[in-house]
């Protein structure tokens, strides 16, 4: 059974954002809990992310960071065929591009 | 046999005591009118002596030498005769230190106004007695249970004596939540999401506990800035009734 289960991570947050109160921005919320939903995700399975970027790097690497904990390790890939060969090898998939 | 006529008030019927002693006895007819003159001699600051009543009454295992001495109208007096007395009957010593501490148990259960979590899992009126706090009382007092579930489950019980501090440090519990984890045999997956959603929950609510502390903490540090703040923020019902005026 594989580590990452994006539709029980989904419905986690729904249901901590639906009760939450007071001061604190539900993004805010929202950030705090994907850091420790990664950290258990790292816990249960050790993984590294490939992320196609194309020539624009910075923005998706910093999304598949902030999707996937800022402590992950990611590799970054100018053409797709160069993160598709260890992306097979590797236990989690992680496919960012420029139609995100 | 029936002796001691008294001589009462001038509306007051004279009254009679009557007693039965076997002979040997040590209840003998000298306390007695030890006992009737002291009463003459005190007059009103006494218990009326037809409220008494016959002796005969009083079970037979019990002391009426030291029942008679005790004046029930000075309590500190009536103190210090009941230690007198002990000596007379130190079998009530006995009934009397459970009560004592019971009671005393009892008040410090009441002093928070509230029954707390850890008082339902003891029977009632017993008082177990615990060793070592980990949590302060008044934290535990002031943060409503529900947001404190994971310091509740493993904090310490509250009623306990004074003289057990110190000597032995008290440690939750393994399935407190406060320790480490250790799994079950056949736990399902079912189970263990579900005590992960239990944690989250509880994770949230401190979390926007902290939220609201931070608040607090930002009105002590400056009073004034939230009040400017909320002044400065745009005034939507304003500009809605005025929207040429600048707000």
């Amino acid at each position: 059974m594989p580590a990452l289960r994006p539709a029980r991570e989904a419905a986690i947050l729904r249901r901590l954002i639906a009760r939450h109160r007071g001061d604190l921005p539900p993004r805010v919320l929202a950030r705090i809990w994907r850091e420790i939903i990664a950290a258990s995700l790292r816990v249960q399975s050790k993984f590294q992310l490939h992320v196609y970027a194309g020539e624009s790097q910075t923005a998706f690497v910093d999304l598949a960071h902030a999707h996937f904990g800022s402590l992950t390790p990611i590799r970054s890939h100018t053409r797709p065929r160069w993160w598709f060969m260890p992306a097979r090898k590797s236990p989690i998939l992680w496919a960012s591009s420029r139609s995100l | 046999m029936g002796i001691a006529e008294r001589h009462g008030d001038e509306n007051e019927t004279t009254w009679t005591y009557d007693f039965d002693t076997a002979p040997g006895e040590r209840f003998g007819i000298a306390h007695v009118l030890q006992d009737v003159a002291a009463q003459n001699r005190f007059g009103p600051e006494r218990a009326d002596a037809r409220k008494i009543g016959v002796i005969q009454d009083i079970g037979s295992d019990v002391d009426a030498l030291a029942l008679a001495r005790v004046q029930m109208d000075q309590l500190h007096a009536a103190r210090f005769q009941g230690h007198e007395q002990m000596l007379f009957g130190p079998g009530l010593l006995h009934l009397a230190e459970p009560s004592c501490a019971a009671a005393d148990v009892q008040k410090r259960r009441q002093l928070f106004g509230r029954p707390l979590p850890q008082q339902s899992f003891q029977p009632g009126c017993l008082g177990f007695e615990h060793n070592g706090p980990t949590f302060c009382r008044r934290r535990l007092r002031q943060s409503p249970p529900a947001r404190n579930a994971l310091i509740l489950r493993g904090s310490a019980p509250i009623n306990r004596g004074a003289r057990y501090v110190g000597q032995r440090r008290w440690r939750p519990p393994r399935d407190a939540g406060v320790g480490p984890f250790m799994p079950k045999q056949n736990e399902t997956l079912e189970g263990l999401r579900r005590e992960i959603d239990e944690i989250d929950a509880a994770l949230h609510d401190l979390l926007i506990r902290r939220a609201e502390v931070s608040h607090a903490i930002a009105k002590v540090k400056q009073p004034g800035a939230l009040q400017a703040k909320a002044r400065s923020c745009l005034r939507c019902g304003r500009r809605a009734k005025r929207p040429f005026c600048a707000v």
